[in-house]
């Protein structure tokens, strides 16, 4: 579990965005390093728009995005230094998972001789030393998982962002993967913020757990409180506390 | 059998296709990511000479770079150039008859191109530009491989809109499309034969190699996916 004597590295304050009809409200929360916060929420409640903007695809339209106590709202995207998972991993297929790992030490024109020795060590801690010369096309959904895992922190991010991405797997590969993510948080001190529709992976991956309905954070309690804060009806109908009211 | 009309076509083809590749490229990707109002207007642009006899974009040209025009007066007066009746003349007429080909089949490719892929490398670490050539451009590789075969292969074949504009002065201006016109048009029937055989062979070549580096480019990935 996080320890409250830790950095915070992510800090949201009253972030607002609107995109059409929907509106992402006055989002407040924060993560530390080696802390990993799920934010739960329905197809369509704003998770994506919510990382995207931490990420830096969309500025809010009011309040402030802090990164170790600077506000990154103005910082190109590209400067950021925020890893970010896709469900589908998003490897470049034209490189083999070497290149893909190497690829953010390239950009940042660290040696050749050093990449190598980075990309290997990050390889034998993620156990992916045996498919280093394959390309992403032929490596399963829990190998591309690691891989893309390892190119985020290849390029020692503080902060990871994953936009659910353990929707594809099997559960046994589910299991594995949990374990490491949250071994290699607390290895790296990184904050994690993780989106999901899915209770369990909440409940089971993350410190902390935030709720996201229609836009709006209905909260952020303990992982293992789940169930029993105290939440609003709307959110107590999705967590399945309560039935639904009859029209 | 004099070379010059092959020498002249294939530095033609060549010129054209290098200013097609980057034009093509550019417009399609600028395209890809316009409004759809926009996208639609440019996009009929661009297309209109894949559709037009090439007589009608060799009446344009002329139209356009002729001495008397103001464009073709300009160039004359400015640098003493003149921009029909030689061979970089026939340049204007394929790069102009060639560049949908190019434009389409690259744009397709754009469109496919999952934006993902570059949202992961700008996290990484590195801006836009450097994103298109380093990812965008070999994800698309096939599209952009396919659209450069095409234009070359327009380009070496075309006729209407370069005999317009370009005209058949053998020595100067003739192309192996022209020359093969004129042998059969004067009853020179086994000449005209063995630049079609010339013709066909260069084509031959291309498509081959192509084909050639693909399958290269595919076995050395495995079965890398598809972008």
């Amino acid at each position: 579990m996080c320890e409250h004597a830790t950095e915070e590295i992510l800090r949201l304050e009253d972030v607002t965005l609107r995109r059409g009809s929907f509106l992402l409200n006055q989002i407040r929360f924060s993560v530390r390093a080696g802390e990993i916060v799920a934010i739960l929420g329905r197809t369509g409640a704003g998770k994506t728009l919510l990382l995207e903007t931490i990420a830096g695809f969309c500025r809010p339209e009011a309040g402030r995005v802090l990164c170790r106590g600077t506000n990154i709202c103005r910082i190109p995207l590209h400067q950021r230094n925020i890893g970010y998972l896709y469900q589908d991993f998003s490897l470049f297929p034209h490189m083999i998972a070497a290149a893909n790992l190497g690829y953010g030490l390239k950009l940042r024109r660290v040696p050749k001789g050093e990449i190598q020795k980075r990309v290997e060590t990050m390889a034998d801690r993620f156990g992916i030393r045996s498919i280093l010369d394959q390309y992403p096309g032929t490596l399963s959904g829990g190998e591309q998982q690691r891989v893309a895992l390892a190119r985020a922190l290849m390029v020692r991010t503080p902060l990871l962002l994953l936009d659910e991405p353990f929707s594809a797997l099997d559960p046994a590969t589910k299991e594995g993967l949990y374990r490491l993510l949250r071994e290699i948080c607390q290895e790296f001190q990184c904050a994690v913020v993780l989106v999901t529709h899915d209770f369990r992976e909440a409940a089971a991956l993350s410190h902390r757990v935030g709720v996201l309905l229609g836009g709006t954070l209905r909260g952020v309690v303990p992982a293992q409180e789940l169930f029993d804060a105290p939440w609003d009806e709307e959110t107590r109908c999705f967590l399945g506390l309560e039935a639904p009211e009859k029209e | 059998m004099d070379w010059y009309p092959l020498y002249n076509s294939l530095r033609i083809a060549l010129i054209s296709t290098a200013v097609i590749f980057f034009a093509g490229i550019f417009a399609a990707y600028y395209v890809a990511k316009a409004p759809r109002l926009v996208k639609g207007l440019l996009d009929v642009v661009f297309t209109l000479p894949l559709v037009l006899p090439p007589t009608v974009v060799g009446y344009l040209l002329l139209r356009l770079l002729g001495p008397t025009r103001p464009l073709g007066t300009l160039i004359l007066d400015l640098f003493d150039v003149k921009l029909v009746m030689t061979w970089w003349s026939a340049v204007f007429a394929t790069v102009v008859v060639s560049f949908p080909l190019m434009y389409r089949t690259a744009r397709g490719a754009f469109e496919s191109f999952d934006p993902d892929l570059a949202h992961a490398a700008q996290t990484l670490g590195r801006s836009n530009t450097w994103i298109f050539w380093r990812v965008r451009m070999p994800c698309c590789r096939q599209g952009i491989l396919a659209g450069t075969v095409l234009a070359f292969a327009r380009a070496l074949g075309e006729y209407g809109a370069t005999s317009m504009i370009a005209g058949y002065t053998p020595g100067r201006t003739a192309t192996i499309s022209t020359t093969v016109y004129q042998l059969w048009r004067t009853n020179n029937d086994a000449l005209a034969f063995r630049w079609v055989m010339v013709n066909i062979a260069i084509s031959a070549v291309v498509l081959m190699a192509v084909n050639l580096l693909e399958r290269r480019n595919r076995t050395g990935r495995k079965e890398a996916a598809p972008c």
